[in-house]
This record gives structure tokens, sequence and C-alpha cells, in this order.
């Protein structure tokens, strides 16, 4: 087993090198750095010119991005990274609050989401084809087939606009972190401000996991070695807490680790809608500068988180599961 | 608002400090040290010590330009103006503005700044005396958005400063904090003029219409100054909404690339005319542009420019879609089997037609036009792409053949001269820097344009103007539609005082200090519609409307403003309107 | 027997039905729409304007900002919308398949690279990924032969398809792998079939039924990625010519608070409804075609 992990680990420094590379390589091409400082700085010498690229590291030709590349992850490593482009600003303090902003939405709907989530595939895979299977699947259904801002818009209408519109004052606010104007911290208002992001992914999470849970779940029950359990007379009760659940869950811890980048991707078309300041409206606005001193750092430390969560994904299916094969 | 009308208006606004090419750009040498850098908390208050202001004039001067001295401005200090830390506006801040937009790298305009030979003090460090190389009678569009010399390092570059704070002040405010989430001002306390009646003004950015509405519906912010949209009223409909619409310096216009030396089909002059004659601006004018004014707009007729001293009407009446057919037939044109005009029997011209992609009323004018245009025989095509595509690399390389856009005419019309001169073509004379982005060049134009340009009295100047617009009518280089609607949104419920009186100026809402606080809660809020990316006033962080309105106004000073009727008038920045002598 | 199991999925019947009706109302568009899709419902007057007219006679659902009627662009849109749905599931299906194949068969390390390279674009945010290759692809020059202009509807295709092979890919990697020590394989093999007859003629019409399941879904997921790339303005911009879903959604946000009602339900509605009768069609034929859930049902 420890050399199972140890392998994957091992694997896993080559792959962030491999991958952040291409990504660098990808993010130069696609945002060409050196064309956008000289878009904004159209008075810059020639010297000025060649200052910026040697601070960049901006050479061209596969040896010189490599070099860059290096260059680069050296300053990112010391924080010491290069400023963006438009304004010439530091990156790292806005990248840090934009991170503790999406942490806090993220993790707040993702757990609300696998707990809902979970609990509806356990409750509707212990009745499998009746009316509550068909509604809550249909419903997820539905869920899964509803982009996040389709919701969004929605649930802004009824309970910001319309809210007001019938009431008088609206239930919920619809953007940002705190009310504007707001000095310092406030739990209750930051609460307020998150239940709509918040709602919107978590019906996302929600619909996916209710799923996971149903099929597994199941497709555990249905197995043989759950009917030899229950022919031997353990209460159906113990079954299902003692064998058929942890079962049930090992394919979903995998999946819940893979799908880490789901739930980034619809965190940051919600964080978008409600001008939540996190990490995808983060990146949307460097995206469309096409700042690559603000995009790269996004890049680097979202490979650095898939691919941890891809190791969680595949030791914990190693642990969780003595079937697997180990040393493949 | 787009990038196009944001670059004409930084050029007034703060960021006018914007100069030009001369100062050889060798950043690290003789940088006049005038001591310490970036005050960085203001005082508070009081009577501060002088001394430690450091020196009223730059070492080494400012400017550059070569040449016998043609005007003279002479500008009295008021002896009052002070920045927030007590120490006076000298000559050394004008100096140090002119040298920062002269020669920061990023610096996008140095329009006008590019005829300064020299800023000197002159009976006091608070006289300020500029001598240009020419006469330049746009000077009031110059020395706006002035910085404290001893608030940067480098007066001849200030790129890295002013990225996340803009901490100097010489007006009602001072910049308290600024993140991408909230802006807010608090009252300068050493400012010499009528103090802010209210503690505290919040700008807080909203990524769409939707959340700005709501945000206004739902009482969480103020004001709004929305771009209009058919609809806007309906969709703030609200007992304690109220709001002005106003026509403002912004107009929309279809501009056809006709440089002759760039080849293309508007560059044959005759099917130009043709092609114009058979547009039916009224028709484009119900379909889109009624819904959007709320039944108060008016097809624009002036040209480039907005109605006003400079208009002429010079654009009346030239649908004629029997006269197109007759001129296209007399010429050699006849339709080819797909219906489209061709000359001498060789193949049909496509135009391509480039908007940015996302802008639903120019796309719905595209849906609108292109099929009644390929009717009367014109292959017209869509060739968008998004805004920066559009706005930074194919129009500046004049890579279209119709185009439309919005762009913003400053009370004073110098811009045309940047815009339609003919040496102002794209080219290898001018670095490829040149601002003409429809390729039009007729010498007697542009005469008239440079003409306009040294002339300092108002008649003859505006009259100038008006021939200019009567000869691009004629040579059908553009076709203007619509001069857009400004409006403010505000809540009765908890804003009071003039909130509409400065809806149409140049400068926006930036009379907010003499808003009033209705609801007590000792803050006005105001939501914005575009955030910058950064506050430097002099680079491309200033090429937002938003950015000056939201954060260079509102701190820096100018010796002259715009006013809602489209004038300049000096600011209390100065003694006494500056003398004007033309050497 | 599969497709009595299929029929017997009630979603996935009713979800065939009405996918169905809509297909043909797209292909008959010419006929089933009233207007042309730029086509004004009358010219518009001072007296008597045609913008957003709400639900009536001569516009069924309506008409938007520039008196267009909404039940005629909302077929036209849908047509383009189910057209990039359709061709990006399936050239990203065959590419998945052959790459999926020949990790499967080969394995040794061009399996390692290609599975990891799989799971870390699966792993990575679907609009990040997007909107990178997206830059990528219209940066460079010259592909824009091969790929077409950013906003053009070829452009959108060739990046779901970038973007929608991987998926397919690991499930034919598994497929392959399970199969392969099959004893008909073996026996394949042992005839002297090379590895491209294999996979025809003995994997593919094994793995059949999974791979049939991921292309449904493939269009499903391409027909809702155009419209968030369309919500977001990164979408495809059809020109003058016609429209999308992508584009008719994202119009709906400026007609939300003015009260349109009209311009933001049938967008969505259609949008919701389209990709939810594909998904059902793909879980119907996933239990059609999975042996293990016989007789569970």
């Amino acid at each position: 087993m420890l050399r199972f992990v140890l392998r994957r680990l091992l694997w896993a420094v080559p792959m962030v090198l491999i991958v952040t590379f291409l990504v660098y390589v990808a993010l130069r091409v696609g945002t060409n750095p050196l064309a956008s400082y000289l878009r904004v700085n159209q008075r810059a010498s020639a010297k000025k010119i060649q200052q910026y690229i040697e601070t960049n590291g901006l050479y061209e030709g596969f040896g010189g991005y490599l070099r860059g590349y290096f260059q680069w992850l050296q300053g990112f490593v010391t924080f010491d990274w290069p400023r963006s482009i438009k304004g010439s600003r530091e990156v790292w303090p806005e990248f840090r609050d934009a991170m503790m902003n999406t942490l806090r939405l993220g993790l707040t709907a993702t757990g609300i989401g696998i707990l809902i989530g979970l609990s509806l595939g356990v409750f509707v895979a212990l009745k499998p084809g009746g009316l509550r299977d068909t509604t809550v699947n249909t419903g997820a259904f539905v869920a899964i087939s509803t982009p996040p801002y389709v919701s969004a818009l929605i649930l802004q209408l009824v309970f910001a606009v319309y809210w007001n519109r019938w009431f008088g004052s609206s239930l919920l606010p619809t953007s940002g972190v705190y009310p504007p104007g707001n000095r310092g911290f406030d739990l209750f208002l930051m609460i307020k401000h998150m239940v709509l992001p918040v709602t919107v992914v978590v019906i996302q999470i929600v619909a996916v996991y209710t799923r996971y849970m149903r099929a597994s779940l199941l497709e555990v029950l249905n197995s043989e070695y759950m009917r030899t359990a229950r022919s031997k007379g353990i209460s159906e009760r113990r079954v299902l807490v003692r064998h058929a659940l942890r079962n049930a869950l090992i394919p979903i811890v995998t999946v819940a680790a893979i799908d880490i980048g789901a739930i980034l991707g619809g965190l940051i078309i919600t964080e978008r809608i409600f001008s939540y300041p996190g990490l995808g409206d983060f990146f949307l606005g460097a995206y469309d500068n096409g700042d690559f001193p603000q995009m790269m750092p996004w890049m680097f430390f979202f490979t650095l988180v898939v691919i941890f969560f891809n190791l969680v994904a595949d030791v914990s299916y190693a642990v969780l599961d003595p079937r697997i094969r180990l040393g493949r | 608002m787009t990038k196009k009308t944001s670059r004409v208006l930084a050029l007034l606004a703060g960021a006018s400090l914007v100069i030009a090419a001369c100062g050889g750009d060798d950043g690290d040498s003789s940088s006049s040290d005038t001591g310490a850098p970036a005050t960085e908390a203001p005082s508070d208050g009081g009577d501060t010590d002088t001394s430690a202001c450091g020196s009223g004039t730059l070492e080494g001067g400012a400017g550059g330009a070569e040449g016998e001295a043609a005007m003279r401005i002479t500008i009295d200090i008021n002896p009052d103006a002070v920045w927030q830390d007590g120490c006076p506006i000298t000559v050394a801040d004008f100096q140090c503005s002119v040298n920062a937009t002269l020669n920061t790298p990023g610096s996008i305009s140095t329009t006008g700044y590019d005829k300064i030979i020299s800023i000197e003090a002159g009976a006091s460090d608070q006289q300020v005396v500029v001598e240009f190389n020419e006469v330049y009678a746009p000077y009031k569009l110059l020395f706006g958005g002035l910085i404290q010399a001893s608030a940067v390092e480098d007066c001849n570059d200030i790129s890295t400063d002013f990225a996340d704070s803009i901490q100097i002040s010489g007006r009602e405010w001072i910049m308290d904090s600024w993140s991408p989430e909230q802006l807010v001002f608090t009252p300068n306390p050493n400012y010499w003029g009528d103090a802010p009646s209210t503690e505290r003004v919040v700008m807080v950015p909203f990524a769409d219409f939707d959340t700005q509405s709501a945000a206004i519906l739902a009482g969480e912010v103020d004001f709004i100054y929305p771009q209009f949209f058919a609809g806007i009223t309906d969709a703030l409909s609200d007992a304690n909404i109220t709001n002005k619409v106003e026509f403002g310096g912004d107009y929309e216009g279809f501009y056809f690339q006709s440089d002759p030396n760039r080849g293309g089909p508007f560059s044959d002059p005759i099917f130009r005319e043709a092609f114009v004659k058979s547009l039916d601006r009224q028709g484009v004018f119900e379909q889109i542009y009624i819904p959007l004014s709320d039944g108060q707009g008016k097809l624009l007729e002036c040209g480039p420019i907005v109605p006003g001293p400079y208009c002429n009407d010079s654009f009346v009446g030239q649908y004629d879609p029997e006269g197109a057919v007759a001129l296209l037939e007399a010429n050699g044109w006849a339709k080819d089997g797909s219906g489209y005009w061709a000359k001498d029997g060789g193949e049909a011209p496509t135009i391509r037609w480039i908007i940015n992609t996302g802008n639903t009323r120019r796309e719905n004018t595209q849906a609108y036009l292109i099929p009644l245009m390929q009717a009367a025989g014109f292959n017209v095509v869509a060739d968008n792409c998004d805004a920066a595509c559009y706005f930074q690399q194919r129009l500046p390389a004049l890579d279209y053949d119709m185009a439309m856009y919005i762009s913003t005419a400053p009370p004073d019309p110098a811009y045309l001269t940047a815009s339609f001169a003919c040496d102002q073509i794209p080219s290898d004379a001018n670095n490829n820097a040149g601002q003409n982005s429809t390729g039009w060049c007729n010498e007697e134009a542009t005469a008239l344009l440079k003409e306009a340009d040294i002339t300092v009295d108002e008649g003859p100047r505006s009259e100038l103007v008006k021939q200019v617009m009567d000869l691009m009518a004629g040579d059908y280089v553009m076709l203007p539609l619509f001069q857009f609607p400004k409006a403010g949104f505000w809540r009765t419920d908890r804003l009071g005082g003039p909130v509409d009186a400065q809806l149409n100026n140049y400068r926006a809402f930036n009379n907010f200090s003499q808003w009033e606080d209705v609801d007590g809660d000792g803050q006005i809020i105001l939501g914005a519609e575009q955030w910058p990316e950064c506050l430097n006033p002099v680079t491309e962080c200033a090429n937002s409307s938003w950015m000056v309105w939201t954060t260079a106004f509102p701190v820096l000073p100018n010796v002259w403003d715009t006013t809602n009727g489209g004038t300049f008038e000096i600011t209390n920045l100065v003694a006494g309107e500056p003398t004007v002598e033309v050497l | 027997m599969a497709f009595r199991r299929f029929v017997r999925h009630r979603g996935a019947l009713v979800s065939s039905i009405i996918l169905g009706t809509m297909i043909l109302f797209v292909i008959l568009a010419p006929f089933t729409a009233r207007y042309g899709v730029n086509e004004a419902v009358f010219k518009t007057s001072i007296e008597n304007p045609n913008q957003f007219l709400s639900p009536r006679g001569i516009a069924w659902l309506g008409t938007d900002d520039i008196g267009r009627d909404l039940y005629s662009r909302l077929i036209y849109g849908l047509r383009v919308s189910i057209f990039i749905g359709l061709a990006a599931a399936f050239f990203g299906t065959v590419l998945g398949v052959t790459i999926g194949a020949i990790a499967g068969l080969r394995g040794g390390w061009i399996d390692d690279v290609l599975m990891r390279v799989t799971d870390l674009f699966l792993a990575f945010p679907f609009l990040v990924t997007l909107l990178v290759l997206r830059s990528v692809m219209s940066s460079v020059s010259w592909l824009e032969p091969f790929v077409g202009k950013p906003t053009s509807i070829r452009f959108v295709i060739v990046l779901f398809v970038l973007f929608g092979w991987m998926g397919v890919a690991r499930l034919m990697r598994g497929q392959v792998l399970a199969l392969k020590e099959r004893e008909f394989v073996e026996a394949a093999r042992a005839l002297g079939a090379g590895p491209v007859r294999i996979v025809v003629r003995h994997l593919l019409p094994n793995a059949i039924g999974p791979i049939l399941v991921a292309l449904t879904f493939a269009v499903s997921s391409a027909i809702i990625g155009e419209a968030t790339l369309g919500f977001f303005g990164y979408g495809p911009q059809p020109g003058a010519g016609s429209t999308s879903l992508g584009k008719l959604v994202g119009g709906a946000k400026g007609a939300l608070l003015p009260g349109y009602w009209w311009l933001v339900v049938f967008p969505c509605v259609l949008l919701v409804l389209s990709t939810l009768c594909v998904n059902f069609i793909g879980d119907g034929l996933r239990d059609a075609t999975d042996p293990k859930l016989d007789g569970t049902r």
C-alpha cells in the first residue's frame, strides 16, 4: 500500500511540472503577454521592452519557453510574482482574497450539497421504482439539465426583485459579499449574501450526488455478497449500515475527488452572476483582459489542486476497496 | 461604453496630462528627485509645516517641444489651494503632471502637451507660465488630473504609481480605500472649497445591469448611471426611484473605411456614395434607436459631433435609393447574377461590416440592415470579433469596410483633427499610431481642421468646423445615427439635493459632494457599471470613462472643468481665468 | 430486448417523442417557422412599434427588441444548437473511441500518458479548459483555416470535440481492457486479425451500448456548453444569418427586469427541455444496454 502511494506521489511531481509547463505554453500562446504589454505601453522604449522581456522571461522558441517557465516558477515559489499587465498591480493580495472568498463559498456549498445529495440518494435507493424514486430521480435530472445561470437568474428575480415588488423589501441580496458600504466583518450579513450563490451550487451538487448514491447503493444492494449477507439472516438495517453504505461510498469518494473540477466550474459561473469576488470572477476578469501574470498563478494553483485530488481519488480508492490490484 | 469612447474621453479627463513623444524616454537618467516619495496617510488637517513640502519647482522643468514660443498661458494658482497633506499646489505639480503624461511608457495620449516648450514659475511658485511652440486652441483640455510631484518617485515614469490607490487629493474627497469590491471616499479635511454634505461616499461595481438594477430596487444602492437600453425605465419602475434622461456627448455612427492605399470596396468614391444613398438611416433609427430613447431621441444629423455650436446638420436627406442606382449605372456598374452590384462585369465587392460581438444593439442593427442592403444590391456580410479584437486590432489597422461604434464628443472639437486628418491615417510616418481609423483624407478638410486648432476665437472656429462637417458629408465617409441618452436613476427615499444637475456633464455625476443623504445613514452609495482595473491617471487604466468618473475626478484637481451645458469653466484651483497670449 | 427495455423507460420514451418533434420542426424550419430568422413581424413605426410585443396572434411567443418573432427564432436557434450538439458529440466520440482503443490495446506508456491526460482534462473546470483552449485556438494564426474564426460555429464544434473526446476515450479503454482477454477476441487474433479489424469488428459492436450512451450525453453537454459560452459572451456569433440557443438565452438576461417574461421563459424552457430530453434518452439507453440491470425493474 505504502509503495502504491509513494509511486503515485512520485508520479505527481513530474506531472505537476509537465502539466504546468503545458499550461504555461498554452497561456503564453493564447494571451501573448508581450503584445499585451506593448498594447498597454505604446510609448515604451526598446530598452524598457527588453527589460520587460527579461524580468518576465518572455523568451521565444521552445528553449525560451522552457527558460521562461522556470524563471516564472522561481518567482512564483518565492512569491516574487510578476505584476499584472493592466495597471501593473500586485497579483498575490487579490488572488489571496479571492481564494478566501471562494473557499468559503465552495466549502459551504459542497458540504451542504453532498450531505443532502447522499441522504436523498439513500432515501430513494431503499425503495427503487416507486413514486418517491421517480420524483427524486426526475427532479435530479431536471436539476442536472438546468444550467446554474438559469437557476441563478430565477432565484435573483424571486428573492430580490419580485420580493421587493410584492413585500416592499428584498429578502436576499444578489451580489457581493457584503452590502455596499459595509465596514468590517459581519457574520450575519455574510451568510445572508451567501444564501443565493450557495443555493445555486448546492442544487447542482445535490442533483449529481443523489444519482451517484442511488446508483452506487443499488448496485451494492443487488450484488451477490449482499444477498449472501441477507440470506445469513443479518437484519436489513444492519446490512445497510455495516455493509451496503460503506461499499456504496467507495466509488463516491473517488468520484467526489475527481469531481472537484466540476464543482469549481459551477462556482465560476455562479460567482460571475452574483458578482461574488472569488477565484472564478478573478479568472474571468483576467481572461477578458488577456492578463497572463494574473492567469498563470491561477492555472498553476488549480493544476495543483486538481492533481492533488486526483491523487486522493487514486489513494482513497485503493485504501477503501481492497479488491483493487495494487502496483498494476 | 466602448473603448473608442473612453479613449477620446480620457483625453480630456483627468488623464489629460498625457503628452507626446518628445522627452526621450531614458527612464533612468536625470529624473528630478523631489524628495519624499508617496505620502501614504493624509494628515489630520490643521496647519502643516510647508517646509516639508518639497520644492515649488522641479529641477529640469517640464515640456520639451522645440521651436519658438507661439502661445503663452499664465495660470495663477489659488493661494488657498493645497493637497490633502496641507502642502500648497505649486508649479512643481504642473511640471510633474506634464512630464508624467509625456514620458511614462504607457501614457495613452500626449496630445497638446507635446506642444509645450516649457513650464516655469512666474512671480512665485504659485504662478505657472506655460509656453507652447504653436497656438493650441483646445488648451482648456490641458492641465486636468494634476498629480502631486512629491507623491511620485519619478515624474518621468509613473507607471507603477497609483496602481491601487490614489492617496493624493486636491478636491473634496480623499480615497479612503479602493478594492475590487468597493471604493470609499471621505471628505478631504484640507480642501479649501465647500465641504461635502456627506460623511462618506461608497461606489460599488456591478457585473451587469441585472445585479445593478436588483440592487437599486432592493435599496442597496442609492444611485446608478447605467447605459441606456430599451425597457430600462420599465425595469426600474418603483415608487421610490426617479430618473432623468439627457442627451450627452455620446453618439453612434457608421464609418466607411475609405483609404485609397488600402483598397477595399469603399475606396471607390462612387460606390461609397451609392452605398450611403441606399442606406435608410430613418429606418435604422425607428427600428433600433426609438425604443432606446424613451421616445425623446432624434436622428443625429451633425456628423461625428453632437448638436451645439459646431453642428450644421450637414447629413440631412442623404437617403436616395433611386439616385444611387442612377449613379452606379452611369458609372459602369450593373447587377450580377446574384443581384449584387459589380463594375464592368467584374466581381461584386463584399462589404465586411465589423462590430464587437455581444453588443446586442449592434447585432440587432446588422440583423435589421444586412438583408435590406443585400436587397439593394450590396453584398454586406457580418465580420465581427470581440471588443479587444475590434477596438485594439481591427479598427486601428483599418481592417474593415464598414464599422459601427460609439464615440464621445468632448466639449471641444479638437478630437476631430486626431480622428479625421490625413496625417493621422496609420502609416509608417506616424509609426502606425495614427488615430484616423476611417482612412478619410481630404486635404481641404485637414487644412480647415488644423486652422481650427489654432483659432482661439470661438466664432470663426465653429465656422471652420462646420465647413469640415459639410466636406465630410459630401465625401460620404460616415453616417451619424444617434445621440445617446445619459440617464441617472436614484432613490428619492435615500438621496436628495442636485442629483440631476450634472448628468449631461462630461464629468457625469461628479457633483456628488453636494448631494444630500436623505435617509441619514451617513453615506451615499453609488453603483458603477464598470470598475477600473487600476487607477493610474495617465496609462491605459485611465482609458475608461468609469475610471475617471469614479476615481480620478473626485480627487485630482483640474484647471478647467466641463459644465452640464458642454462648456468649460475654471475651478477653484486657480485664482482667476488664466491669461492666454498669442505671441 | 434492449428496445423493449428502452420503451419501458417512460422518461426516455416521452423524451424521444418530444425530441423527435423538435427535430422535425427544426429540419422543416422553412415551413414550421412563421417568419425568417431576422424578419420583423411587421415594419415598425412610431405609432405602432413592433418591439417587445407580448405573445399574440401575429407572434405566438411574442417579439424581441427589434420586432422579430420569437417562435421562429427559437426554431432557427434550436437548429443551430442541435447541429452543434450532434456534430460535436459525433466527432468527439469518434476521436475518443480511437484514442481509447489505442490506449486499451497497446497498454504500456501510451495508455498511462493518455489516461493521465484524460484524468486531468476531465478534472479541470469545464469552462476554464474551454476558455484556455479557445484562446490558444484563436491565437495560432495557422489554425484559422481549419478551425475558423472564434465567432464561427465550426470553431465551437472543434472546441467541443477537443474537449469532449476524453470521457469516451476512458470508457472505450475500459471496454477494450475488459473485452480483449475474452475468447472471441483471442480467437480473432489467433486467426490473424489486425488491431483495426479487431476493434471495428469485435470490440466496437460489444461496446456499442455504453458508447451510444456517452454519445447521447455528449450531445446534451455540447448544447449546454454552447449556451454557457453564449451566456457569458464567448459563444459562436453566427452573424446576421442565424442565431443559437446560447444567444437567445443570453438575450434573456436583459429582458428579465423590464418584465418581458416571454423572452426569458421560452428560451430557458427550450434549453432545459431539449437537454433534459437528450439526457433522459441517454438514461433510457443506459438502462436498455446495461445487462447488469436485467430483471431489477
